[in-house]
């Protein structure tokens, strides 16, 4: 029901929307180098005297776990479910009902346009560390394995591929608030498992080999291990398998978001007024 | 609806809520942790309507008598329990594209505009979603926004405009696609009296101009006498009274808000 051309404005709006207030995006470029920065400390102290962990060198390791927590904070439907769930329960979700726009559609938009906005942010944060560890010398700047760029070309469409299925069980955990009015709890355990079984809190190549294929079979390592593996050249072998299991997932996802707004959203009421 | 005029006709329009009752301090807070209770509250009962083309219509009534839930009703923002409803030849409950982009909702407390932005940028966003051509778009904006008196406003943040303008903005916000019906659920509360003419001269003209229908709910006097020939009168849920707001209100001051007046008229009704 909604236009193509309202869903690019929807986007649009939503990265206008993130760069209205020049403080917060200065300070999440800053906090995204920060990041970046502890990262590398981190790995550099885990690593100490070792040449491998887990079959990875530190350059490798390090990069993995950067692109990894690079892109998986390109997610930003996370933080539109929240909206979207405190829309239903301060009553202010008639805005969408009254006009001739499909909430899913507005949502993935804007999560998308918000997405934008992020990597934006984070590119510009990855080149203010790369400049600073360029000028430190080649010592600092071997702490990284290069990235390749096929692989990263093809960590696109995996990406966002996965970042679509986040979105779309984002959706879901909001439209609970039709029900259960403060789903706080849903997205808390949510997050936990998401950011577990990503492979951004601990690299899926770290975990047991029945974990590692039972991780495959889920669109979660699509949004931080498998860009980061693609990227620096490994993986290739699974690509097809990958890109089915997303798809499967994408479609199945779609179609429970689908249902569940349906047979959520007649209960809204629009309290407070 | 065979009447070429009628643009909404209610039938036994019913419907209730379920309402959460939770006994005070933090013994009851407890206990309803484990045992919720609800109360059934019926917002609107039976309720009947007829409106025509053009027609300009107030609906009045003390807090909580069901006139915003016949609102949400009418604009499609809830379903009801039972009864029939057409708006614009459409059920309204079915949110098709046809009803949505003839109708507008103007809600006092809600905003659809996006805070942090300029409203021209929101306005934007609604042309593309009512698919609204570039030459029309250019001129319903400079209309409005010359008939509203906003035309330097347009640039500024919303969060940086008075509620009298941010009022304005939404006006124009929910025009721009020029809508047949338009559903206001008291758009002057909290403004003060010259924003509030403002705007009852500016949806005057817009009815004049076009032959736009307004439903309109107001606890100000002001708004219904100025604007609405015609009065509905809801309390507890159910229609009191339907027709000529002047005849309503021949004995009532002009100054009084109209929980001061629906208690003349009905004494200890209310």
């Amino acid at each position: 029901m909604m236009r193509l051309s309202a869903c690019a404005a929807v986007a649009r709006a939503a990265f206008a929307d993130r760069i209205a207030w020049r403080g917060d995006a200065f300070f999440g470029a800053f906090m995204s180098a920060v990041r970046v920065a502890l990262a590398l400390v981190l790995w550099i102290a885990i690593f100490d005297g070792r040449d491998e962990v887990g079959g990875m060198s530190l350059p490798v390791m390090a990069s993995y776990y950067l692109i990894a927590v690079f892109v998986f904070h390109l997610d930003q439907s996370d933080s539109m479910g929240e909206r979207l769930a405190e829309e239903i329960r301060a009553g202010k979700f008639g805005a969408y009902l009254a006009r001739p726009v499909d909430p899913l559609a507005w949502f993935l938009s804007a999560s998308a346009g918000r997405t934008v906005f992020q990597a934006a942010i984070a590119a510009a944060a990855m080149l203010g560390i790369g400049l600073v560890m360029g000028l430190a010398g080649t010592r600092a700047s071997s702490l990284l394995a290069p990235i390749e760029f096929l692989g990263a070309l093809a960590a696109l469409p995996i990406l966002a591929s996965g970042l679509l299925s986040l979105a779309l069980v984002n959706f879901m955990t909001a439209v609970l608030a039709f029900k259960f009015q403060d789903v706080t709890a849903f997205r808390i355990v949510q997050n936990s498992a998401v950011e577990f079984l990503s492979g951004a809190l601990i690299p899926i190549a770290l975990m047991p080999s029945w974990a590692k294929l039972m991780l495959e079979l889920t669109p979660f390592p699509a949004i931080a291990s498998l860009p980061a593996e693609l990227a620096l050249g490994r993986g290739f072998d699974s690509l097809p398998g990958t890109a089915i299991v997303l798809a499967a997932w994408n479609l199945g996802l779609y179609a429970a978001a689908r249902a569940a707004y349906a047979s959520l959203s007649s209960r809204y009421e629009e309290f407070g007024s | 609806m065979n009447d070429n005029n009628l643009i909404a006709s209610a039938k036994g329009l019913s419907r209730s809520y379920k309402k959460t009752v939770k006994a005070e301090g933090l013994g009851g807070s407890l206990r309803s942790l484990f045992r919720k209770r609800t109360e059934t509250v019926d917002a609107l009962c039976d309720f009947d309507l007829e409106l025509r083309r053009g027609e300009m219509l107030g609906v009045i009534g003390p807090n909580g008598a069901g006139k915003t839930t016949l609102v949400k009703l009418l604009s499609g923002i809830m379903r009801p329990d039972s009864g029939e409803l057409q708006v614009l030849g459409r059920r309204p409950r079915d949110r098709d594209e046809a009803f949505l982009s003839r109708m507008a909702l103007v809600m006092g407390q809600k905003s659809q505009l996006w805070w942090d932005l300029p409203a021209s940028d929101s306005f934007l966003l609604n042309k593309a979603i009512y698919g609204i051509p570039e030459d029309r778009y250019r001129r319903s904006l400079a209309r409005l926004a010359g008939s509203l008196e906003v035309e330097g406003l347009l640039a500024s943040p919303v969060r940086s405009l008075s509620l009298g303008e941010r009022m304005r903005m939404e006006f124009i916000a929910a025009m721009l696609h020029e809508p047949d019906i338009v559903f206001l659920d008291e758009p002057t509360i909290g403004l003060d009296a010259p924003a509030q003419k403002r705007i009852r001269e500016f949806l005057k003209r817009e009815n004049e101009a076009r032959g736009m229908t307004l439903v309109l709910t107001s606890h100000y006097m002001g708004d219904i006498r100025s604007l609405c020939p015609r009065t509905v009168l809801i309390l507890e849920g159910r229609k009191s009274y339907d027709g000529s707001t002047a005849e309503l209100f021949a004995e009532v001051p002009d100054e009084s808000d109209v929980a001061d007046a629906v208690e003349r008229i009905y004494g200890g009704a209310i």
